[in-house]
């Protein structure tokens, strides 16, 4: 059955959730000006892993990632595995860490950090095991239906206070390259490989079109844009530079005569973490994917819970922002070993399966 | 798949009765706050609504503190209810305090969630202390006239700024944008009277606007409404559109910013008989000689509050656009032309 | 003795238990059967006559006689069973052959009336009934199609029941129809008489918050199912069609749309969509709105809900728990009243508590228009089912909206969605529009 639809939502939320918090002061950090370059640049970068993926698993018709390596070769398997599962958990961590806190910061400043970490382990993950991945899928279109006009409410009314001019200069004037040896632009990537390792879980049964997931990124990209040029077209670059969380604050600035409510990054904020939430229960699965195939067939009930109790336990470890901060830079090479290698390795294999094969079919 | 719902069930009612939220009528929402600073120590005043079923006035109190925050939380000891600064529309300083510089107070506005980015900034020409008297004092309205006051759908006026504290700030860190903010004192008839408006450069106030120069500056800075300019003699008009066109260039390494002004105005009143075309050219020599006097005050106070710099922003590299205030505004030159049509004369005509 | 001696003597007691002699030419039967069942004027009339004119035309009287029913073998319990199923057994007494005739029935049935809880505005009004048969016909004359399946299960080991399960063998998803039949097949000898026991034969979970069947009055929203791909099931003397799977869309999507021109039946569809939310998110937002994050409200509207709680001495969930706990008692006491009561009740419970309440400063004027509002919403729904679940899940949403201000309303919205995307019945997804897929995973 084609799921194309299913599948491309479920890609563009988990992505949708990540772009609007930390990825645009990252990208603004990067570069003085022309900030649309690492924001392309990123993105090229983003549909060139998608496309060398999609490619190497398009050898495996309906075989997940995981048997499929497991069944080449054990230990060539887990140099691909094990650091994905480490960057799963790393990320979850993050996730979990960095969204109560920014929500700690926006609305909820009386509540108990750890209340807020745990709702965002219970939430996703009463997700996962009442629908497994079935449900999740659904899940993604009820929620785009639900979630998503609000949010582009919200993005139409933040263009309010811009002034063009902050645009220019478009072509920097030196070194226009100069970002990419900025650490920032690495870390800043990570908006782009937050949700691409879903695609090689998928079960047999969710087919979908690689056009359909085109699509759902090239829909992401003015989300990419939209939130790192709206602080930068409204109060210019320099102050940007200031804010911990840029498109959040300008949302802030925001006024509605007409609406009933004064602060309308509310509406923003409970879509992202909507969104966020669908992350968190997505990277959920994929680790739950990896270790049932690959090490032990666990029960869910008891390996989901799992999961979130180790996730709640690291996250309590985390004494504050900066801390976070840190962990996620260190993230940034492993993530990036990530997004490269997986694809690129996938790809090999695939290629080397199919030349076998045709191979074979030769001989007989 | 009960005892998954039930496990979760436990947790969420678990998480639930950890820590108290207080309700909406257990808290005090000012919504205005004054600020003064003496000596190393700020004055705060703070403006709450009394929630009362009659809608009764106002109740300023005021408390001392080394910082503001530390001020407000003695207000919130000594209240009843808790000071709640989420609904702080506007933000008052005396004119001692804005000469200083205000962007201390910004910064920690701008950090701190509990005050909206959209509250306005208002510079107070009269110790804050008799202002507040002064406002609370009146017998007319329900103690939200300081909030209406600079309501765009309400009480605001064109020939009042209209700053919010994101915008300053803005101004403080960016190279190329300045700010006026509107001075206020308590008025005799009404509860607030508009003194003009003063000049912030980086988040000090360096010179001061009067009324008929905020309305123009206002119109030229692209924000105009309906306001009302009287010729010289001769007529009131009435501005119903205005449209600016730029055009930036270097000429001998100094900037040029031709502008024209396109106004689109119907007339109120007439004094004598003066004719359409006296008028226009009245009013467009008394707009651009009130243009004129904006931009030397601005040249003086090196303020860039049209933003011109904006305009060169492809021009000049970053290092040199960061020299903009200091090293280019004082010798930029602002050739401006007024283009104004009379659009209708009323229901008499006009000769 | 002899079986029908047997069956005398069980009868024995039955007022309503009727053994007739019926003499014939030389040969003599027996009938029994009973008379609360069986019109028996008429059915001996209708036995007489061919036998009658069989002695006139000189045939054989027991040829004719076998002709008049089904044969049956002539033991007690049988005939026990026949006649309670409500036919007529004959004996013929000299050969001791026995037969069950299908009488005249007594009526037992309304006569197809007009619905009792459902509203057609467009379309026909015929409703389904406590008889299966004439359920039967609604569902043919609405649908007259040699695709339809008929299939009938007996179901009971003391009690007997009959379940009728209809589909059309090209639309119903095949996961769905082999679930189905699998479960009904193997499960014959458990009793079905309540709703309860139905869903315990298809093995539904016990703990479902949202039902996984519609039931419909009107034939042609059982119709619309089936050639949606769904299966409906009759139940003896049950008085509406049971429509398996509901799906998500059954929440707004009714047959009577169908006769309204697609904008209206587009824009009344959304508007059972903004009820449903309405109903869901109304009281936890009020509630979550005015005790944890009152800032994100205007400043006008905080200022005048303080005033209006001004002396409201509890928190605003116990204020909203209190009236919601009597809105609901005012739902449940309505049913139960007779209907020329009901109204009084209606504004007992709505104006004259509702004004005091304010009047006494217990709850805030604005919460009552709140409850109205979502209590209103509520029935925007279709199908009267599916008011339970949102009537419920509503409190989900206030309890989380009173912990966690906005943020627990959205955790609790998410938890729903996830909740309803999870749900599947006989291997079909709940979360579906229009036609009811089968999903091969899990």
């Amino acid at each position: 059955m084609n799921k194309s639809l299913q599948v491309s939502t479920t890609y563009i939320l988990t992505h949708l959730g990540l772009i609007f918090f930390l990825y645009p002061i990252d990208v603004i950090d990067s570069t003085n000006e022309a900030h649309w370059m690492p924001v392309m640049l990123g993105f090229l970068f983003h549909i060139l892993i998608i496309a060398v993926y999609m490619k190497g698993l398009s050898y495996f018709k309906g075989q997940n990632i995981v048997s499929i390596l497991l069944k080449k070769s054990k230990w060539l398997a887990w140099i691909v595995l094990l650091p994905a599962l480490l960057y799963l958990l790393w990320i979850m961590v993050l996730a979990v860490r960095a969204f109560s806190e920014v929500l700690s910061i926006a609305i909820l400043s009386n509540t108990p950090l750890w209340i807020l970490m745990m709702l965002f382990l219970i939430v996703p993950g009463f997700m996962i095991l009442h629908g497994q991945i079935g449900g999740l899928l659904r899940l993604s279109v009820l929620l785009s239906f639900l979630f998503v006009t609000p949010v582009i409410f919200v993005m139409a009314t933040s263009f309010q206070n811009i002034d063009w001019h902050y645009l220019f200069p478009l072509w920097p004037g030196d070194k226009p390259l100069r970002f990419v040896t900025h650490f920032s632009f690495y870390k800043s990537l990570f908006a782009y490989t937050g949700g691409f390792l879903l695609l090689g879980f998928l079960p047999s049964y969710a087919e979908y079109k690689p056009k359909a997931i085109y699509w759902g990124s090239l829909l992401l990209l003015p989300a990419y844009l939209i939130s790192v040029y709206i602080p930068v077209l409204t109060l210019g670059e320099e102050t940007a530079r200031q804010l911990q969380f840029p498109y959040l604050f300008i949302v802030d600035t925001v006024e509605i005569n007409w609406l009933m409510f004064d602060r309308i990054n509310v509406f923003l904020l409970l879509g992202l973490v909507a969104f966020g939430m669908f992350f968190i229960s997505v990277t959920i699965w994929q680790i739950q994917c990896v270790i049932r195939l690959g090490m032990k067939d666990i029960q869910p009930n008891y390996l989901v819970p799992g999961i979130i109790a180790l996730i709640f336990a690291v996250c309590l470890f985390i004494p504050d922002w900066q801390t976070t901060d840190q962990l996620f830079q260190k993230n940034t090479a492993l993530r990036l070993y990530v997004a490269i290698v997986t694809p690129v390795f996938l790809l090999i294999v695939g290629w080397l399966h199919a030349k076998k094969s045709t191979y074979g079919l030769k001989k007989t | 798949m009960k005892k998954r719902i039930l496990v979760c069930m436990v947790f969420v009612i678990l998480l639930g009765g950890c820590w108290d939220n207080k309700d909406i009528n257990h808290r005090a929402l000012p919504i205005a706050m004054g600020i003064s600073y003496q000596q190393g120590n700020y004055e705060v005043f703070l403006d709450i609504p009394t929630v009362s079923d009659k809608n009764e006035g106002i109740q300023v109190i005021s408390a001392k503190g080394d910082t503001i925050s530390a001020a407000v939380n003695k207000i919130s000891m000594n209240m009843e209810s808790q000071v709640d600064l989420l609904h702080l529309k506007v933000l008052i300083v005396d004119k001692a305090f804005a000469t200083l510089g205000l962007s201390e107070i910004t910064a920690s506005t701008i950090r701190s969630r509990h005050i909206s980015p959209k509250t306005m900034f208002v510079i107070c020409d009269e110790p804050l202390d008799q202002f507040f008297k002064g406002i609370n004092n009146m017998k007319n309205g329900d103690g939200k006239e300081i909030y209406d006051f600079f309501q765009k759908n309400s009480g605001w006026n064109p020939e009042i700024a209209h700053t919010p504290v994101w915008k300053v700030f803005r101004s403080i860190h960016s190279y190329t944008n300045d700010v006026v903010l509107p001075i206020i004192k308590s008025g005799e008839s009404t509860a607030i009277q508009s003194m003009g408006s003063g000049i912030l450069r980086n988040g000090k106030m360096v010179s001061r606007l009067s009324n008929e120069q905020t309305l123009l500056y206002n119109v030229f800075d692209g924000n105009s409404l309906d306001g009302k300019i009287e010729v010289m003699g001769k007529a009131t008009v009435q501005i119903v559109s205005s449209r600016i066109h730029n055009e930036s260039k270097f000429v001998n390494n100094q900037p040029v910013l031709n502008s024209t002004l396109h106004l689109k105005v119907i007339i109120m009143d007439v004094i004598g008989v003066p004719s359409i075309e006296v008028i226009k050219t009245e009013l467009q020599t008394l707009l651009r000689r009130i243009l004129d006097q904006i931009f030397k005050k601005m040249e003086r106070a090196n303020a860039d509050i049209f933003g011109i710099g904006q305009h060169y922003r492809e021009d000049l590299p970053r290092t040199e656009l960061a020299e903009w205030r200091t090293k280019y505004l004082p010798q930029a030159k602002i050739n401006l032309e007024v283009k104004t049509t009379i659009r209708n004369t009323g229901n008499l005509k006009l000769k | 003795m002899s079986a029908i001696e047997e069956v005398n003597s069980h009868f024995s007691t039955f007022p309503d238990f009727v053994c007739q002699k019926l003499q014939i030419a030389s040969e003599s039967f027996t009938f029994v059967g009973l008379k609360s069942l069986i019109n028996f004027p008429q059915t001996m009339y209708m036995v007489r006559d061919p036998l009658l004119t069989a002695t006139i035309n000189n045939l054989m009287v027991i040829d004719v006689f076998a002709g008049l029913g089904q044969p049956i073998s002539v033991q007690s319990e049988t005939i026990i069973a026949e006649i309670m199923d409500g036919m007529l057994v004959a004996i013929h007494d000299a050969s001791g052959m026995g037969v069950s005739i299908y009488p005249v029935p007594q009526p037992n049935s309304r006569t197809i009336s007009l619905p009792t809880m459902e509203n057609s505005i467009g379309g026909a009004t015929s409703s389904f009934n406590e008889n299966l048969e004439s359920n039967i016909t609604l569902l043919r004359s609405h649908l007259n199609c040699p695709e339809l399946q008929v299939k009938a299960y007996n179901f009971g080991g003391n009690v007997k029941s009959r379940v009728i399960l209809c589909y059309m063998e090209e639309t119903i998803d095949p996961i769905l129809l082999d679930n189905l039949t699998q479960k009904l097949e193997s499960n014959q000898d458990l009793e079905i008489a309540t709703m309860k026991e139905l869903s315990l034969i298809l093995d539904f979970s016990r703990y479902s918050f949202v039902t996984h069947y519609m039931t419909y009055e009107l034939p042609q929203n059982a119709v619309r199912a089936i050639k949606n791909g769904k299966a409906v099931l009759f139940i003896e003397r049950m008085p509406f069609a049971i429509v398996l799977p509901s799906i998500f869309s059954d929440l707004f999507m009714s047959e009577d749309d169908m006769n309204h021109p697609p904008i209206y039946a587009w824009l009344l569809r959304s508007l059972r969509f903004i009820g449903t939310l309405t109903t869901l998110i109304l009281p936890g937002l009020y509630v979550a709105l005015v005790s944890v994050n009152p800032d994100v409200l205007r400043f006008e509207l905080a200022h005048s809900i303080a005033r209006s709680r001004l002396d409201v001495p509890y928190p605003a969930i116990i204020e909203a728990l209190l009236l919601l706990c009597i809105l609901e008692l005012i739902m449940e006491a309505i049913i139960r009243l007779p209907n020329s009561i009901g109204p009084t009740i209606t504004m007992v419970g709505g104006i004259v508590l509702g004004q005091a309440v304010v009047e006494a400063k217990l709850v805030s004027n604005l919460l009552i228009i709140i409850l109205a509002a979502t209590t209103i919403a509520n029935a925007a729904v279709v199908g009267f089912q599916n008011t339970y679940a949102l009537r419920l899940f509503k409190y989900l949403l206030l309890f989380l909206s009173a912990f966690l201000g906005v943020l627990g309303l959205l955790s609790g919205l998410l938890i729903l969605c996830a909740y309803v995307a999870g749900i599947r019945t006989l291997g079909v997804p709940y979360l579906q529009l229009i036609r009811a897929k089968g999903d091969s995973y899990e």
